[in-house]
């Protein structure tokens, strides 16, 4: 076990290595510099700024100083954002994106999960169709739609929430709603899938054959198998809807890490790119490593020892 | 006269699909005294599976129904209970036993935990006192170790010793009937060999009785009773052992029986194949099932559905060539001698 997880830590290492290498080389080769702004700066101006961030010299150069600072944990400063060291940033604002990421996953895995065996157990009748048409809508509608729509109709008409903002509980109700939706069909109809092939198994037979009620047999002998195929899409699951909540966070006006992304992309925010996107990305490195050692713990067929013989 | 535990009336089961309705089972008798094997023989898709799952009614429905017939177990109507009622008797007075080992038993659980739920379900004793049992079982269907082994998962055994927790599983309450389909189907043959003595030697301590669906005459042979076979979702002959093997009368048992080897055979006679294939069951043939088959068939084969005759006191048969009228064929297996 634990040689495996160590292994299996040092392929995470070299991901996020390679990540960080392609995200710098890439991001170079984009149009534009940092300080090449629609205003255009006074040439000397522009040097001494590049001087200062250390532009001036050759990418290669550049790329181990940043990968030697990395090391250290150094993020470096940002280009665009006077005075503020990107993991400053990062520590400000993922908080609250997570905070959000969690609430809308939490809501789509206990609903999605619950649609799906409601469907699958059902096969064929009323309640199917019912989650089936709900799953269509969550999969086909993008949040900003939903987003709107929530906030027009039970923020604005209704009255129930707020329509944007961050503040209380009930700030984050449709949010959460709207950027867990998607998933929350994800997850329904992964489990629905899986619920009617593991219903559909031999063993289901033998476990009516000993005379257990339906409950039992869904719940001990359907359940706890049709989740193995859903736990390994939970990984990427999780860092997805923990750093893709940028639309959703733009709609509500929730200050969270998504909108920096998107900018720094734009502005040329070099170090600023590198450094949410080696984020992000340990993020779901992180989450893929969990959920295979998870994955261990509820299929007992996997084991996660090396045969020695 | 030996005790009837099962009686089975005219059972017909059908299956609403989307072409049409698929008569599996078309009116099927018969019945299991205590203590006795009955197999029923028939080749894939005659029913024979169909109709044991309809004992228990395990027949998934939708779209699966049992539309007509009295299924009297132990004197209880079967097709009357409530699925409540039903629970009570699936596992503790019929236990049944799966094809394949490999997929029969619940990847995610213990062994032990499989037995115990059975036990657990049926009999009022602690958790302690049904993994005790469990063992117990476990030992009883010759697992070795069997308290080392108990909290071991499926994929931890072989095939064989999967068939036997399988066994462990169908018996762990004691019941009165054992349904065993195609037991040893998935298995190599040597382990189908301790599959069946272990069934045997089951049978002997509890005095269950069994009903064995195989398509393999020679686990027919080495356990049986009495034998049905079955063809196209009927009886289309019953009797005991012997009658069977070395007094057959219907073509189609003729034809199975020509289509295994024998040790009595001639070393050049060539296996005779059985041409053609079943009819389709979405629309059965009004005349004998078997007529487009057979080589000794007459003009009313086709027309008129030969009734049941009885060609002693455990022995029937349905089809014309019995009749009276009907010209003398000469059995293809006439060198036979009933021992």
């Amino acid at each position: 076990m634990g040689r495996y997880i160590g292994k299996r830590f040092l392929h995470s290492i070299f991901t996020l290595f390679i990540i960080a290498t392609v995200t710098f080389i890439l991001m170079n080769l984009m149009p534009g510099k940092p300080f090449t702004g629609e205003k255009p700066i006074p040439e000397e101006i522009r040097k001494n700024m590049e001087a200062k961030y250390g532009l001036d010299k050759p990418i290669h150069e550049r790329y181990v100083i940043y990968m030697k600072n990395l090391l250290r944990g150094d993020l470096g400063m940002s280009m665009v954002h006077k005075h503020r060291s990107v993991g400053s940033i990062i520590k400000e604002r993922f908080p609250i994106s997570a905070s959000l990421g969690l609430r809308a996953l939490s809501f789509a895995l206990i609903a999605g999960l619950f649609l799906g065996i409601i469907a699958a157990v059902n096969h064929g009748k009323t309640w199917d169709y019912v989650s089936m048409i709900i799953a269509v809508i969550g999969v086909s509608v993008p949040s900003f739609i939903i987003g709107g729509l929530l906030q027009y109709f039970v923020g604005v008409k209704l009255r129930l929430f707020p329509v944007t903002g961050w503040e209380s509980f009930k700030h984050t109700v449709i949010p959460s709603f709207a950027l867990g939706l998607g998933t929350l069909a994800v997850m329904a109809r992964m489990m629905r899938t899986s619920m009617l092939d593991v219903l559909n198994q031999d063993y289901i037979k033998t476990a009516k054959a000993k005379g257990l009620p339906r409950r039992a047999v869904v719940w001990r002998h359907g359940i706890r198998n049709a989740i193995l195929p859903v736990v390994t899409i939970l990984g990427p699951l999780v860092a997805g809807i923990t750093t893709g909540t940028f639309v959703v966070e733009n709609i509500f006006a929730i200050p969270g890490l998504g909108q920096f992304l998107v900018s720094s992309v734009n502005q040329n925010d070099y170090t600023l790119i590198m450094g949410l996107t080696l984020f992000y990305s340990l993020i779901l490195v992180t989450m893929n490593f969990i959920v295979d050692i998870l994955y261990g713990i509820v299929d007992p067929r996997i084991t996660l020892v090396e045969r020695k013989e | 006269m030996a005790e009837k535990l099962l009686e089975v009336n005219d059972l017909k089961v059908s299956f609403f699909t989307y072409a049409g309705e698929v008569q599996a089972v078309r009116g099927v008798s018969f019945h299991v005294n205590k203590g006795e094997t009955l197999a029923i023989v028939g080749e894939s898709g005659c029913g024979k599976s169909v109709t044991v799952h309809s004992l228990m009614r395990l027949i998934p429905s939708p779209p699966g129904k049992i539309k007509e017939g009295s299924i009297i177990f132990d004197g209880i109507d079967i097709i009357s209970l409530s699925e409540k009622q039903m629970n009570e008797v699936r596992g503790s007075k019929m236990g049944m036993i799966f094809q394949d080992p490999m997929t029969s038993l619940n990847p995610t659980m213990t062994i032990s935990q499989q037995i115990m739920e059975g036990i657990m379900r049926h009999k009022d004793v602690s958790k302690k006192e049904a993994f005790e049992e469990a063992i117990r079982i476990l030992e009883l269907v010759e697992i070795p170790n069997a308290r080392k082994r108990a909290n071991n998962y499926p994929h931890q055994f072989s095939g064989g010793m999967r068939q036997r927790v399988m066994i462990a599983i169908a018996i762990a309450c004691n019941p009165m009937l054992l349904i065993a389909d195609e037991p040893t189907t998935a298995l190599d043959v040597t382990i189908q060999a301790q599959i069946i003595d272990l069934m045997k030697a089951i049978q002997k301590k509890m005095n269950t009785s069994i009903i064995l669906i195989t398509h393999d005459l020679g686990v027919v042979a080495d356990i049986a009773d009495r034998v049905n076979v079955m063809y196209a979702g009927e009886i289309v002959e019953s009797g005991t052992l012997n009658e069977i093997f070395y007094d057959p009368y219907h073509p189609y048992t003729w034809g199975l029986l020509e289509s295994v080897p024998r040790l009595d055979m001639a070393e050049d006679k060539p296996l005779v194949p059985i041409p053609g294939t079943p009819p389709d069951l979405l629309d059965p043939p009004k005349g004998c099932p078997f007529a487009d088959r057979c080589k000794y068939a007459m003009v009313i084969c086709k027309e008129q559905h030969p009734e049941m005759t009885s060609c002693s006191k455990t022995h029937k048969v349905s089809c014309w060539l019995t009749h009276p009228d009907a010209p003398k064929v000469e059995r293809p297996l006439g060198g036979m001698k009933i021992e």
